[in-house]
């Protein structure tokens, strides 16, 4: 196991590096100058003004010089200064991470289990109503675009406050503005702040989740060792749980790290839907600015998280898997 | 041993059998009709015994066995009796099939490579089956899942029981597979085509394997396999199947030296054999066996057959016949009649009348 | 089995064509088949909403923030746009820029996918480590990239954005292919051509291609959905067509924060987009089964005999 995680680490690293260079390379050709720029060039001596402001941010020298520069103030924490506000780049991201965190594990985690617990009884009870209730749903969410499940729920949830005379679900922002409230009171209020996007995602993940989860125990569950262990005379439960679910299992941890780029979209489009404060928005102000080292920090940021989310992935697959941990 | 007459529809379940099976047929509905696996078949096997059932793929034998251990897909329509010790299994309800299927009954099948749970250990495997029908602490059964490993002749049983199945050879994952069947000491040990997935070389220690394991725990065993150079050393008795329905039973010794069946007379003529005079070549079966989504009303076997007439394709064959006594039966419009074995002259086989 | 001298009342099974018997499973799944025609008769429908309502998409009325009438089927926005017309040359643009999406993975999925499988060693080692990299990319910030670095030269219109995602796209098709080549490629037929000495393209796009145009099919039908929202999703964050020219998820955009006070701003755009959707995964899902009956659904299967089970 030490040996297949070390070398699952060490892959990772030129696929690290490998990211930086995308990050970088995608956004280095934004002008994060090009209103001053219009402005400054119709302005008397402006093209001096400009030609410092270019060398002040860096952006006289080659593009593989920048690359390095930036590399290498990278390695030693510095992502560089927003041009847009002048903060760090760290900053704003340590400011957001946080708060995106919060959603994707809320609904990661709910998704996951749910869809496993509804992938399995769905296949056990193949043709039930269970089953085919699921499947309705699945197919619905399955079908449904994240942006407008979110406003939806966030439509509904609205109305409901209105019916009910009392705001249960919060519809804008990460949590209150200015809450002055101890630790739990910060956590309740944030909690009723998630629920409708976190909902949002769960319930297309979940779609896509159970799905897959049916689909690889069923497959499971017609292999022969199955038949094995009920030839041993192993009781419908265990050989349920025991044998079939740790097979079928394994399908659905790599399908989890694969979909995870495609959460970060939903999530960036869940962020917009109810206004939070978080990764979404930093990247959407980011890119409608033309603040480059936001951008490309972001991007980096993204693109270590969805390298880590496989990496963990792996490891647990390997747990699960002896034929790949001895491989 | 039974000489009596298994057949015959209207006979009740042999309470001496182990394993008693009456007028059997399975069904498969599918999208292009109704697939008729096994069309009235009937068997006993007692203590002890080796009892080999013989015929093409697709001939019932499998289906047969796997219905008597409740191990068919739940769309498959199963009528007849199967009973165990005069217990009938068919109908009874999955918690007491669970406590029989292991215990009385075990089963080994054909694939190895994918018959064992790969992310289990072997040794897990084993005592699993062994901590379902006894008590036995989870240590005590991991130290007799490392005995039954020493007992189907695997090296370094006390570390082999840690491997996982991909670390064994085709060879070693049968050898488990046996001993998961023997773990609980089984009336009946079921063996499925044992070998044919396997390379040729080691095909024979398997079957060696299989028959001391099944002296070790004193079990009956039912040996399938469409090969019959398999069954020629172990079998007591032969069953030879053809498209759902019996053909032939018989002694092992009876049914190889003078066929009644003409289809086991030509599986015989196809299988080479020390005793055949030199020179004298392998005739294949021509042909192939019938569609069981729609098997033709007469006997299923006259396309392919060398005596066949024209009742052959219209009427049933019929109920197996003793044909030839002590032992051997066939269901044939028009069997090989031998003399009797002990008769000094050799005569060739004559034709009995129709049925 | 051809033995001429083989008494004629052996049952014997006539050999349809393969293609037959697809065609024939797919056009017995009912949920497929009306799927299909509604996803039809909706983009027909885009041709004949000016000449039935008599509104242009571009046009301006008079009717402000009208709801549904006779007149104006989906109601009006604030400046007075006919929001079916507009909502039907949405599903225009969507049906339209998905084709070519799906077009461009599937051609490139299926391509390189056999390339790999074929080939093996380097040359699947180096696509296939682009297939690794795009089935992990978080494809919606990526493409929002792109769209703010290519408005300048086109980047906002329907082809554009159609080509630069389906060039995102192929990937999981690629390693769906690239398995199937595989395991035909030990097959009898294909070492024979090999042995006959027929070229590489030749065995690739006349044995092996062939040989997988069943999953093709059915990850078309999948590349199309996701095509579909993906393409909304952008245009609903500001990043894909730009007006003039119409996105479903341009008109959701607008209209959510009315959900409550308009609803048919919000709710029509969007259930034109969930019907798009779903009739796609419907006919998609239809495939599936026509081209492997093993995993069916269909309804009428499921009052069979499996229910009779023994325990």
């Amino acid at each position: 196991m030490l040996a297949y995680a070390t070398r699952k680490l060490l892959i990772s690293i030129p696929v690290l590096f490998f990211a930086t260079l995308v990050a970088f390379l995608l956004v280095a050709t934004v002008d994060p100058i090009a209103e001053q720029r219009v402005f400054l060039l119709s302005q008397p001596g402006g093209a001096e003004q400009v030609a410092r402001l270019e060398a002040s941010l860096g952006l006289d020298k080659p593009l593989i010089e920048r690359y390095g520069n930036w590399l290498g103030d990278l390695v030693r924490g510095d992502m560089g200064t927003s041009t847009e506000n002048g903060r760090a780049v760290t900053t704003l991201l340590g400011e957001a991470i946080p708060v995106t965190m919060r959603l994707v594990i809320a609904a990661t985690v709910i998704s996951v289990i749910f869809g496993v617990a509804v992938g399995v009884i769905s296949a056990v009870r193949k043709y039930s109503v269970f089953d085919n209730v699921s499947t309705f749903f699945a197919f619905l969410f399955f079908a449904m675009p994240v942006f407008w499940l979110g406003a939806v729920l966030k439509d509904l949830g609205i109305r409901f406050n209105d019916w009910w005379g009392r705001r249960i679900f919060f519809t804008i922002g990460e949590q209150s503005p200015r809450l002055d409230a101890d630790f739990w009171g910060t956590w309740a209020d944030r909690a009723g702040h998630i629920i409708l996007p976190a909902l949002t995602l769960i319930l297309i993940q979940l779609a896509a989740t159970s799905r897959f989860q049916r689909s690889a125990m069923l497959d499971v569950l017609e292999s022969d060792y199955i038949r094995t262990a009920r030839a041993k005379g192993v009781p419908r439960r265990r050989v349920i749980t025991r044998h079939a679910l740790r097979n079928a299992l394994l399908p659905v941890v790599s399908y989890t790290g694969l979909t995870f780029g495609t959460l970060i979209g939903g999530t960036v489009v869940t962020e917009v839907v109810f206004n939070w404060q978080g990764m979404g928005r930093l990247f959407l102000d980011s890119l409608l600015d033309g603040d480059v080292a936001v951008s490309q920090g972001w991007l980096l940021a993204v693109g270590i998280s969805v390298i880590a989310v496989n990496l963990l992935t792996d490891l647990v697959y390997g747990v699960l898997d002896p034929r790949v941990r001895h491989g | 041993m039974s000489n009596d007459e298994p057949g015959s529809s209207s006979e009740a379940p042999d309470p001496t059998a182990i394993l008693s099976v009456r007028d059997l047929t399975v069904d498969f509905p599918t999208d292009d009709g109704v697939v008729q696996a096994v069309r009235g078949v009937s068997w006993d096997v007692h203590e002890g015994e080796v009892l080999a059932i013989a015929g093409e793929s697709g001939s019932g034998k499998s289906v047969s066995v796997l219905a008597a251990m409740g191990l068919l897909p739940p769309n498959a329509r199963v009528s007849g009796s199967i009973s165990h010790r005069g217990q009938e299994l068919l109908g009874m309800p999955e918690k007491q099939l669970e406590q029989l299927r292991g215990s009385a009954m075990s089963m080994v099948f054909q694939d190895p490579m994918t018959s064992l749970n790969p992310v289990m250990s072997v040794g897990e495997q084993i005592a699993e089956g062994v901590r379902v029908h006894q008590k036995l602490k989870r240590q005590e059964s991991i130290r007799r899942a490392a005995e039954l490993l020493d007992l189907v002749g695997i090296a370094d049983s006390t570390r082999r029981v840690d491997s996982y199945p991909h670390e064994l050879s085709g060879g070693m994952r049968q050898r488990a597979m046996i001993a998961m069947a023997i773990a609980n000491d089984p009336d009946v040990l079921i063996a499925d085509e044992p070998t044919t997935a396997l390379d040729v070389t080691i095909q024979a220690q398997i079957l060696d394997v299989l028959e001391r394991a099944r002296q070790a725990v004193d079990s009956a065993l039912i040996l399938i396999t469409h090969d019959l150079g398999v069954v020629a050393r172990t079998a007591h008795r032969l069953f030879v199947m053809y498209a759902g329905r019996t053909a032939e039973t018989g002694l092992i010794d009876d049914v190889f030296e003078h066929p009644t069946h003409p289809y086991t007379a030509g599986l015989l003529a196809a299988i080479p054999r020390l005793d055949t005079p030199r020179g004298r070549r392998l005739i294949p079966i021509e042909g192939s066996p019938p569609s069981m989504l729609s098997p033709p009303p007469g006997c299923a076997f006259t396309p392919r057959c060398p005596r066949a007439t024209d009742i052959c394709p219209q009427n049933p064959p019929p109920p197996l016949t003793l044909i030839s006594p002590p032992s051997q039966h066939a269901a044939c419009h028009h069997p090989l009649i031998h003399p009797r074995t002990d008769s000094p002259s050799q005569q060739t086989p004559g034709e009995a009348p129709d049925a | 089995m051809d033995d001429p001298s083989r008494p004629a009342f052996v049952s014997e099974v006539v050999p349809r064509s393969q293609w037959r018997t697809v065609a024939g499973r797919f056009f017995s799944h009912r949920f497929a088949v009306g799927a299909l025609v509604v996803a039809l008769a909706g983009y027909v429908q885009t041709f004949m909403a000016e000449p039935l309502t008599g509104w242009n998409y571009k046009e301006l009325s008079r009717d402000l923030s009208q709801g549904p009438s006779s007149d104006h089927w989906f109601g009006t926005d604030t400046i007075g746009h006919d929001m079916f017309a507009q909502s039907m040359r949405g599903l225009r643009v969507s049906i339209h820029v998905s084709m070519v999406v799906a077009a461009i993975a599937t051609v490139l999925g299926t391509v390189l996918g056999a390339v790999q499988g074929w080939f093996r060693g380097r040359v699947d080692a180096g696509v296939g480590l682009l297939v690794d990299f795009l089935l992990i990319l978080p494809l919606l910030p990526v493409l929002m990239v792109l769209a703010t670095r290519t408005r300048a030269v086109g980047g906002s219109s329907l082809m554009f954005v159609a080509v630069v995602i389906g060039l995102f796209l192929w990937a999981p098709l690629a390693r769906v292919v690239r398995g199937e080549v595989f395991s035909i490629r030990e097959k009898e037929y294909i070492e024979a051509a090999a042995a006959l000495g027929a070229s590489n393209t030749r065995i690739i796009f006349r044995h092996l291609i062939p040989n997988v145009m069943s999953s093709v099919i059915v990850y078309a039908t999948l590349t199309v959905a996701t095509a579909i929202l993906v393409e909304t999703a952008l245009a609903f964050l500001g990043f894909g067509i730009q007006p003039p020219e119409v996105s479903l998820g341009a008109l959701v955009d607008e209209g959510r924060d009315a959900a409550r006070t308009r609803w048919w701003l919000f709710y029509l755009p969007g259930a034109v987009l969930i019907a798009l959707v779903l009739c796609v995964n419907f006919v998609g899902d239809g495939l599936r089964d026509a081209f492997d009956p093993r995993q069916r659904r269909d309804p009428r299967q499921r009052r069979d005999p499996r229910r009779r089970r023994r325990e």
